[in-house]
């Protein structure tokens, strides 16, 4: 390669060489930098004047910000103790040496729970707003950034004898209208397969009821938003024959909303049991046996050939296959390192995990309480 | 000085100074390819309003650095905010993506815990806000303001007197 040549010759100045300080910038420049600002100098400098007002309520610039901000993961996790202490905390996941994690910049949201002797289950958070289980009939969704805060009407749910059922929520954009959506998988009376399946858009005032979900048994803690499609976990068996479930990942498509089956990858081995997730936009499914954890992400929706295995973590310390809560909560982008939410004797730990090595760090330590630990990323939408 | 070399381009910055860069740098320069392209002949000089030397050695240097898979490496810490603005300013002009993208995140990050009246100042923005505007905005986003190592506002350091 030729190498570039500056012939610096001699220096004639201008006329006008007068180093201005006080030049000033371009309102199309300004944007620019503004949308590489976190949302809470975003409000502050909203103050400045009125067309910089404006623009962080410009829906072309919130998604300016979002593209920005959707690279810059944190991690937002709440912690209970019922009609005691609710905490909102986030910490940053990029840029950063892992121990240091939960120690720089960490910020805390002002949070009043619903529930009061239960707790706001954090189901999943999407493009800066989270989504809360409160109950099986409501559901609230929150931007913790700029403090706005919405709830949902309540979800109808039938009652069939004693069996009260169960509400699985899911919370994420949906391609084809623009817009973002809650979507709510009731089940009750399992040996029935009685489901209900209804569909949230954002501005609107009800939830509008959709096909049922098909005779299996949903299994799963969140449904998965994923290029314009929900998905979720199910088994077929129901002899309670509870060591050899078959699992199907059933999958909603938002634009005819039908449902059909997306094919899992080889696993490799006995698998006892399964978790689906989102990581990196991609359906992602922990496949959990007796001596290992798989993390699988699907490259390419919809296409078996690009299920990939991440990473592997096999179990270690005192975790249990029973009563083994350990939740894997991201991978970090060198695919190597893990970060795991794990119990242990009334403790709560968040450990860092490294394949490579096969080494453990505690990163960080608390009382058991109720926990949920979920990837975010700030934005300045409206729920 | 023609450029007698087909793969140098020549540009000459507004202080006078005359570099021979390779056309692969030209080429991140949205601004200047534009004008070759419509030149379609053999360009002789091209003038770069806006943009000093010192800006060049600066491009320059990234560009060693990107070329080399290394534009983590740049560094733009030993420049003081408004030199930062100016050199902001000539890339835009310049119209390069990926050193912009490099340089509006510089910027950001020296401004985030500046004042507002700081913020205005180095934009060049004028307060449109009535005092009660103000009062009222100010108000709904005060949490905005608190924070470590947050600049106080001109009218608070006022009060803390």
């Amino acid at each position: 390669m030729e190498e570039t040549t500056a012939s610096t010759g001699t220096l004639t100045l201008t006329g006008d060489d007068s180093f201005q300080t006080q030049r000033s910038i371009p309102f199309d420049l300004a944007a620019e930098i503004l949308s590489k600002l976190s949302v809470k100098f975003l409000l502050k400098f909203s103050t400045t004047c009125k067309s910089w007002n404006s623009l962080i309520h410009d829906p072309k610039f919130i998604k300016k910000h979002l593209r920005v901000s959707t690279k810059r993961h944190r991690l937002i996790t709440t912690t209970c103790i019922p009609s005691k202490k609710f905490t909102v905390m986030s910490y940053p996941l990029h840029s950063l040496p892992f121990n240091s994690i939960f120690n720089v910049n960490a910020t805390q949201y002002e949070y009043s729970p619903v529930n009061l002797d239960y707790h706001d289950r954090l189901v999943v958070s999407c493009d800066g707003i989270i989504c809360f289980a409160i109950n099986q009939n409501l559901a609230v969704l929150w931007n913790p950034s700029i403090g706005k805060f919405k709830t949902l009407p309540t979800l109808y749910t039938p009652k069939d004898g004693d069996d009260d059922g169960h509400t699985v929520y899911g919370f994420g954009y949906d391609p084809f209208i623009d817009n973002y959506k809650v979507v709510s998988l009731f089940y009750y009376n399992v040996y029935a397969c009685k489901t209900e399946v209804s569909v949230y858009s954002l501005g609107n005032d009800c939830w509008r009821r959709i096909e049922d979900f098909p005779p299996l048994i949903p299994y799963s803690q969140q449904g998965v938003f994923v290029c314009g499609t929900v998905n979720w976990l199910a088994y077929y068996d129901l002899d309670n024959n509870d060591y050899y479930r078959s699992y199907a990942i059933v999958s909603l498509d938002l634009e005819n909303e039908t449902y059909h089956e997306i094919s899992q990858p080889d696993y490799g081995g006995v698998i006892d049991k399964l978790t689906l997730t989102l990581m990196r936009d991609c359906l992602c499914v922990f496949s959990h046996s007796d001596s290992f954890d798989d993390v699988w992400i699907m490259k390419e929706f919809g296409n078996v050939e690009s299920w990939v295995k991440l990473v592997r973590i096999p179990r270690f310390s005192n975790r249990c296959l029973y009563f083994d809560n350990t939740k894997i909560l991201y991978v970090f982008e060198d695919d190597n390192h893990v970060l795991l939410l794990m119990e242990e004797k009334f403790k709560l730990k968040w450990v860092v995990y490294d394949s490579k090595n096969d080494t453990v760090k505690c990163t960080k330590l608390q009382d058991f309480c109720w926990v949920e630990s979920k990837v975010y990323v700030e934005s300045l939408l409206s729920p | 000085m023609a450029s007698s070399s087909s793969n140098l381009i020549s540009l000459k910055t507004s202080d006078g100074t005359v570099f021979k860069v390779e056309r692969a740098l030209a080429k991140t320069m949205k601004t200047v390819q534009a004008i070759i392209e419509e030149a379609d002949a053999n360009i002789y000089m091209i003038p770069i309003h806006n943009v000093f030397s010192h800006h060049m050695d600066m491009i320059i240097d990234y560009y060693k650095l990107s070329v080399a898979g290394k534009s983590k490496e740049f560094s733009v810490e030993k420049l003081d905010n408004d030199e930062l603005k100016d050199f902001l300013l000539a890339v835009h002009y310049l119209n390069m993506e990926d050193l912009f993208e490099v340089l509006t995140q510089a910027v950001a990050d020296r401004l985030e815990k500046k004042s507002v009246g700081y913020v205005r100042k180095y934009f060049g923005i004028e307060n449109d806000f009535t005092p009660e505007e103000y009062a009222a905005i100010r108000k709904k986003n005060d949490w905005a303001f608190k924070g470590d190592d947050i600049e106080p506002e001109e009218d608070e350091e006022k009060q803390e007197e």
